[in-house]
Parts: structure tokens; sequence; C-alpha cells
């Protein structure tokens, strides 16, 4: 398939290096000289160098027989006229957008809707706040995906000492749950993550990621030893676009919300677009503000400032002060790599989601689902198993996976199994795969038909 | 939260050193027997069949000569738990195939259900202190298996306390 990508930032160049690994022929587009060296340096990628919203630099970088066309720069009005071009005057099949204002994106579908083919408009922001309100329920996860239609959920946490984990092998699990889907993922020990075997055990610091029926969550939660918390107020720092859209979303299911801003206009025109909540002109790294909003009394505190370092540093404070559970908004991978250990609950990446939103529009077909674990590194994919593919020719023993490559689990019907290696996964199923970020490349050859 | 604690869960009464059962099923029986004549549960075919029942998902004789027999029913208030010794081996199908020489046995119903997890947790740990088993197995008597139960937890599993 040949690949354009227009924006050469966080998300463009990640989506271009992922779908370059999936095999694909990629070009991607930047106007900072200065990003393309640095591009060039890095990725294995045909890069080229102008301002991507104009035709002649389009058709240098092959429009005319682009299948999947990405625009992912900082500017909504400059993805609007990429994918609008790529639409109307190449007729490209396929083509997203990454548009923050919400306006943009009605214009968008508007326009587009006309068109033929497909188009998606990814908005990071609405991702970014589904993704916090789905992890707010779900005290210590640092992160929470549904797959099999919400029959499976994977939820990260960080095993504590006096975990009734701490110290259990995984082969011990089916012993707590003998009738359930119920297994580890991944474990990140230290800086290294394994894709895990029986005879593996969970330790203290651990960061482990389990597969589980969601009717199992408070069990899992009980061994954790962590509560889920009574519904308390929750404190939102920086009245950005995220910031303001969580605030109306919590106070739409009556969680009572202090919105912290330190610009007064910004302040101002939130407290204009909000009805029940507090909004406090102040700032979050402000140790006595917090305290006399009673951050202490907190349930949870979401930094969704534009500053990601300000994010961490607040996130530290209200910890520190006694808040619950904490978020913050980080994109910098390099950054949210080092907060393990601080005991912030969840990093959030924007850019981090629109990548794993585009990456499953691009490799939709048999894959249904796709989450990206640990900074990115490990990949959990929900795909449909073919008739006539690798993967239901022989037992998942026999299969030859390739390295590190692991059928978690296999929905058939209304079942969810978690297999062995003398299983056969059938034609029609739908399973678990979890893999290294490094191998996705090679997963379609086991999920397609083959002659 | 308080950690769990086996050796406060169990009283003398609940230990059986060395009972004279010849398999599994006799175990479950014996257990069943004692629970039933302190009048903690009310039927012991019940509770036979209960835990006969939850064999069948998956062996609960985890490896390491440890067994777990449990089964949640309605109506018993609080976690139930009983052990037993047997150092000579009892034939018990286990997960490496060894003969279990040590069983834990937990009763309990929904509202115990946390406990119950804890429990089987805390097991599956000491389970895997192989070397630090043997006193508990070839204990004499019931209090010293309390005592040297108790021993094993103040010396902490895993290290965790």
């Amino acid at each position: 398939m040949r690949v354009i990508v227009v924006g050469g930032g966080l998300v463009g160049s990640s989506l271009a290096e992922k779908l370059a690994g999936d095999g694909h022929d990629v070009v991607l587009v930047e106007r900072d000289r200065e990003l393309i060296a640095a591009l060039n340096d890095r990725l294995d990628v045909q890069t080229i160098a102008g301002n991507g919203s104009t035709v002649p630099v389009l058709e240098r970088a092959g429009i005319r027989d682009c299948d999947l066309l990405f625009a992912t720069t900082n500017s909504d009005e400059a993805n609007m006229v990429v994918a609008l071009v790529g639409s109307a005057l190449f007729k490209v099949p396929r083509v997203v957008a990454r548009l923050r204002e919400s306006g943009h994106e009605a214009s968008f579908r508007a326009i587009a809707a006309g068109l033929g083919g497909e188009r998606l408009a990814i908005n990071p922001d609405v991702a970014a706040v589904e993704k916090i309100l789905s992890l707010m329920p779900v005290p210590g996860a640092v992160d929470v995906v549904p797959f099999f239609d919400g029959r499976l959920m994977v939820a990260g946490f960080t095993i504590r000492r006096e975990s009734d984990f701490n110290g259990l092998l995984l082969s011990h699990l089916r012993l707590l749950f003998p009738a359930t889907p119920m297994l580890v993922a991944a474990i990140r020990r230290g800086g290294n993550w394994m894709v895990p075997h029986g005879d593996q055990e969970i330790r203290a610091g651990d960061l482990v990621y389990f597969a589980m029926d969601p009717a199992e969550l408070e069990n899992v939660l009980v061994l954790l030893r962590l509560k889920r918390g009574v519904e308390r107020r929750v404190m939102v720092a920086g009245a950005t676009r995220i910031g303001i859209d969580l605030a109306r979303r919590l106070e739409a299911m009556t969680v009572p919300v202090t919105l912290l801003e330190p610009k007064r206009d910004a302040a101002e025109a939130a407290a204009a677009q909000l009805t029940d909540a507090l909004v406090v002109h102040g700032s979050a790294t402000d140790r006595a503000l917090l305290e006399e909003e009673g951050g202490e009394r907190a349930q949870g505190f979401v930094a969704c400032a534009d500053d990601h370092e300000e994010n961490v540093v607040a996130c530290l404070l209200a910890r520190q002060l006694g808040v619950a559970h904490t978020f913050a908004l980080v994109d910098n991978p390099a950054l949210a790599g080092l907060i393990g250990d601080l005991g912030i609950d969840a990093v959030i990446s924007p850019r981090q989601l629109s990548v794993s939103l585009a990456l499953h529009f691009a490799r939709r077909g048999r894959v249904k689902a796709v989450a990206a674990l640990l900074e990115d590194s490990v990949e959990v994919v929900e795909a449909e198993a073919a008739e006539g593919s690798r993967l239901v020719r022989d037992t998942l023993a026999e299969v030859k996976l390739p390295r590190g490559t692991l059928v978690a689990a296999v929905a058939r019907g209304n079942h969810i199994v978690v297999p062995r290696g003398d299983d056969r996964v059938e034609p029609g199923d739908r399973v678990l795969i979890i893999m290294s970020s490094d191998n996705s490349g090679k997963l379609d050859a086991f999920l397609e038909e083959r002659t | 939260m308080a950690l769990l604690k086996l050796s406060r869960l169990l009283t003398p009464g609940r230990v059986l050193i060395a009972p004279g059962v010849g398999d599994r099923e006799g175990l479950f029986g014996a257990f069943a027997h004692l629970f039933e004549r302190e009048g903690a549960i009310a039927s012991a075919e019940d509770v036979v069949a209960r835990l006969a029942q939850r064999e069948e998902i998956l062996s609960t004789g985890i490896g390491g000569g440890v067994a777990v027999p449990h089964a949640q029913l309605e109506g018993v208030g609080r976690l139930l738990v009983a052990a037993s010794t047997h150092p000579a081996g009892l034939a018990y199908p286990s997960l490496d195939g060894k003969p279990v020489r040590l069983a834990f046995c937990l009763l309990g119903d929904v509202d115990t259900a946390p406990d119950h997890l804890a429990g089987l947790a805390r097991i599956a740990r000491l389970a895997r202190r192989a070397g630090d088993l043997g006193p508990l197995i070839h204990a004499a008597t019931a209090q010293e298996f309390l005592a040297v139960l108790a021993h094993l937890e103040v010396a902490g599993l895993e290290g965790e306390e």
C-alpha cells in the first residue's frame, strides 16, 4: 500500500515509522528542513521537504497512486486543506485528518460526505478525555482497554508490596480464577518488559497488565489492595480544550469538579462554558492554593495544561497533598518513561492516542482493535482468524508465531478461553495477540488468507 | 485492610495431623465432617459435592506438595479454614504430578469472596517455599502445626510485611 503522511511531528513520524514497519511504501512530507534532517537520521522512511498542502509537493510525494493519506500537521487548517485536496482533486480512497477543533471536525465531515471514499477525523483531545474517563473508575490503573466488545478488559497496575499478587506465580492465577479468563498479558520490571510464562512470579514494583473478565475487576482490586474511591470531588488543572471538555463530562456525570486555571481570561471563559464546576483562578503548582481548594480531599486530580512538564509537577504536588489518584497529560515519551515510579496513576498522551486511532484505521481488516502498552513497546491486537490463514492451520505451538508473540485469549461464540500450545484457533474466532511492537509488521502474514 | 493470617483463622480442632484418608475424596469427607461436627455447615455431603465440583474445573493440587480444595456455598457467613498434613503423601491429582503432603481447605460464601481470594493467594505463595514446609508437614500435633505456621507468617511471606 502506498501511504503519504503530511506532518513530521510526533504523530506523523511515529505513524510513518509504524506503517513502514508493516511493509508499506511510506512517504513523509514535512516543511521544516531541520526536522526533515533529524527524521532522516532516525527513520527508515522516504521524506520530502515541502508544504504538503500544495499540489506540486503532493504530486512529488506520489499522491496520484496514493492509497492512504494522513494529514497530521499541528495546524487544523493545514490538515483540512491536505485532506480535502487529497480527497477532491486526487480521489485518494482513504484519508485521515487530525483535527482538534470540533467545528473543524464538523466542517470536514460535511464536506467529505459528498466525496466518496473513506474519511476519518481524529480528535486527540476527545480521545484523551475518553481515555481519562475510562481510567477514573479503575483506581490505580495505568491503562484500561476493552477487547472482544467489552467482554475482556486489559488493565495495567503497579504491584504494591502489600498486594496479594506480590510473590504469586503466574501459573497460580488459575487457582484463584479457575472459571473466568484471567491472565497476565505483559510485565514491566525495571526498564524491561516481558511476555510472561507460568514459571514467573509477580513482584512488588512490577507493572502488570492483566487481561480479565470485567466482572472480576472488584476481586482484582481486592488482591491489589486498591479501593474503589467514592464519588468525591475531581480537580482538573488547566482550562485547555481537554480540561474544559473533561469538566463538562464530569458535570454531566454529577461528579463535583474544581477547575484550576492560571490565566484570568481563560478562567473566565471556562466559567462561562460550565454550569456546576467551580472555576478557580490560580496555578495548580501553587501548594497553598491546592490546599485551600481542598486538594487533599479530592478523589482525583487531572493535569491537563498545555505545558506537560508542569502537569507532572502538579500531579506530584497533588500526590503529596494526599489526592488518591492523579492523571497527567504527557506527550513526550521520554518524560512519560520517567514517571513510572513517582506515584502518578496514569499518563495520557493525546498524540499517542492519535497514532493508535490512525494505525487502527490503516490496519483495519482482520485487525479489530489495537492497544499500545508500556510506552509503545508492546501491542495488544484483537483480530479475526481467517479461513485458510496460517493461524488456523495448526496447533498454536506449531504455528510458530514470531518470538515474543502470544495468543493470549480466543473468543469463540460466547466463550473466551485462554489457549494452550496444543489448542487450535478456528476460522472465525477472534484472537487477542500480545507482541513486541517490533513484530507488528509480521502479523499480517499469519492473519491473512493464503492461496 | 489487615493482612489475612491463616494461623489466626485456624484452630487446633481444624488441623488434621496425618488423617487416615486414602485419596482426595476421602480428604474432602474428613474436612466436611469436621465442619459439620462443629455446626459450621449444614450438610457434609453438600460440601464434598461442591469441593469435587470445583476440582473438576481444574485441580487444586497446585504443585510443591500443596493442595487447596475450596468452594463457595451459601450462608457460611465467614471464611472457614481447615488444614491437613500427609507426611507419607496423599494421592491427589496435581499440576506437577507430585503427591500432596499439605492441604488447606477454604469454604466461604459470596460475602467472604475477598478473604477467600486473599487466602488462596497466601497459600499459593506458601506453596512456593518448599524448603520451609518440612516442619509443617511433620508437625506431631495441631498445636505444633499452628506454631510453625504462625512463625512462617511472621517471618513474612515473600517479605511483604
